[in-house]
């Protein structure tokens, strides 16, 4: 009997193939268990509140970060970023001359990623970053502070800095 | 009696309704497996001269993160898995043996697994795309020997449709949320400074009131798109979903950022595979 619809054709071709392959339904399952955790996003808070942990690099360990790696996130949330040379508080925010950016996913990667941390830590001076990552009414907020700790070599110019996590913050907001 | 033991140009309609010609159907197997490794191969070498830089500055400046295992915070590591990652692509792109197929598609997976989690290179999404496809390398090799020809290039159609929906919706659901729909986010990243021919267009053409409008309308374009394409583009047929894939995919880039071949190149190779699955026997 030839199925009435593609759907229909679809489903009955995966269970099949699933039936025949252990390999393929291995992967199927994978698939499916990411995209399930995805569309939990929105609806579960937890979910949402770990993939802001996952971009700030809060997890509460390498292991539960790194297991996330394979759920894609391209352009996820409203990510941004600020960097001051002086410790958070010190300064009036009216003379603080800094805007906030918005960046695509990850904004952690303001200082680890390649153009982002040479642009801000070329220098060898003391960095304060605030990250902020917001979605459907929660916000994380993380403050670091890059500390130099480490300057020149024989070999050449050579920075070395200490990532200390000073805190984070989740927000309950109220969407706009 | 499986279709690789039958003798070249002998033809049967055995497998699945499909007309068997085991040496053509091998050689599409063949094409197909290396249209996949040749769009991981140009993900990965698409922003090589940015890659080049990376490692300069990772050279230079060290980060002292506990967060991160010693080995995954090692510029030196980091350049191995790449170069490591690219060879054993390239390898397989130039492959004639199954075993040394096999042999290469576990290594590029092994190397995208440590590129997705070391300190330098986590949060590039071209490393999660590559992943992805090089699992479905790796599954693919293993099973050009044991799977009727016709059989596997539907199935892996279907997977890769499955794969590439799967991200796709990735970037949907993180886009679902107040500050994607007005356009905020998408504005300061694209609109406002970004030298890029269409944004570089429309600043030309418009005020700032207008082009915040039109950024407004611009993302939720792609958040109506990209959640379509998520949720429902596994469900096409491989000919009419290689096409869609092929088009949605490089529109991505051509419209946003030609950086973001270097994320897509290897998707929009996965969605071709679609065409090399044959219409079944009438």
């Amino acid at each position: 009997m030839h199925p009435a619809n593609p759907l229909s054709k679809t489903l009955r071709n995966l269970a099949i193939w699933i039936k025949q392959d252990a390999s393929f339904c291995l992967i199927i399952l994978v698939i499916f268990l990411v995209a399930t955790w995805l569309l939990l996003t929105p609806i579960w808070p937890r979910v949402s509140h770990q993939t802001m942990l996952r971009f700030h690099l809060q997890s509460h360990s390498f292991t539960a970060w790194a297991c996330q790696f394979p759920i894609p996130a391209m352009y996820n949330f409203a990510n941004q970023y600020e960097i001051d040379e002086y410790p958070p508080g010190l300064i009036d925010p009216l003379f603080d001359a800094s805007q906030p950016r918005f960046l695509n996913h990850f904004p952690s990667r303001c200082f680890t990623f390649a153009d982002a941390r040479g642009e801000y830590l070329r220098e060898g001076a003391n960095q304060w970053f605030t990250l902020t990552s917001s979605y459907r009414g929660q916000k994380l907020t993380s403050k670091f502070h890059l500390k130099p700790s480490g300057t020149l070599t024989p070999s050449g110019p050579h920075q070395q800095y200490e990532v200390i996590r000073l805190s984070t913050e989740i927000e309950h907001v109220a969407s706009k | 009696m499986s279709p690789q033991s039958k003798k070249p140009g002998e033809k049967t309609a055995t497998d699945q309704g499909y007309v068997l010609d085991p040496k053509r159907d091998r050689k599409r197997v063949i094409a197909a497996y290396r249209v996949v490794q040749a769009g991981i191969l140009t993900t990965l070498l698409w922003k090589i001269s940015y890659f080049s830089y990376a490692n300069a500055i990772y050279n230079t400046i060290e980060l002292n993160d506990s967060f991160f295992p010693d080995l995954l915070r090692s510029p030196l590591f980091l350049r191995l898995s790449f170069l490591g990652t690219a060879a054993a692509t390239l390898l397989n792109l130039l492959a004639t043996s199954n075993g040394l197929r096999k042999g290469c598609s576990v290594a590029a997976l092994a190397g995208l697994s440590i590129l997705c989690m070391h300190q330098g290179s986590y949060n590039d999404m071209t490393f999660v795309t590559a992943w992805w496809c090089a699992g479905w390398s790796c599954w693919f090799s293993f099973r050009i020997d044991r799977d009727p020809h016709q059989t596997l290039l539907n199935k892996s159609a279907f997977l890769s449709r499955a794969m590439i929906s799967m991200i796709i919706l990735g970037g949907a659901v993180g886009k679902w949320t107040s500050e994607y729909w007005t356009g905020e986010v998408l504005y300061d990243i694209y609109f406002v400074d970004r030298d890029f021919w269409i944004f570089n267009y429309l600043r030309d053409t418009y005020s700032s009131e207008e082009l915040r409008v039109v950024a407004t309308w611009h993302s939720r374009n792609v958040v109506i798109v990209e959640t379509t394409f998520g949720l429902f583009f596994w469900l096409l047929g491989n000919r009419v979903g290689a096409t869609v894939g092929i088009l949605i995919l490089s529109s991505i880039a051509i419209f946003s950022n030609f950086l973001l071949f270097s994320v897509l190149s290897c998707l929009i190779a996965l969605s071709a595979v679609g065409y090399f699955a044959r219409e079944k026997a009438k």
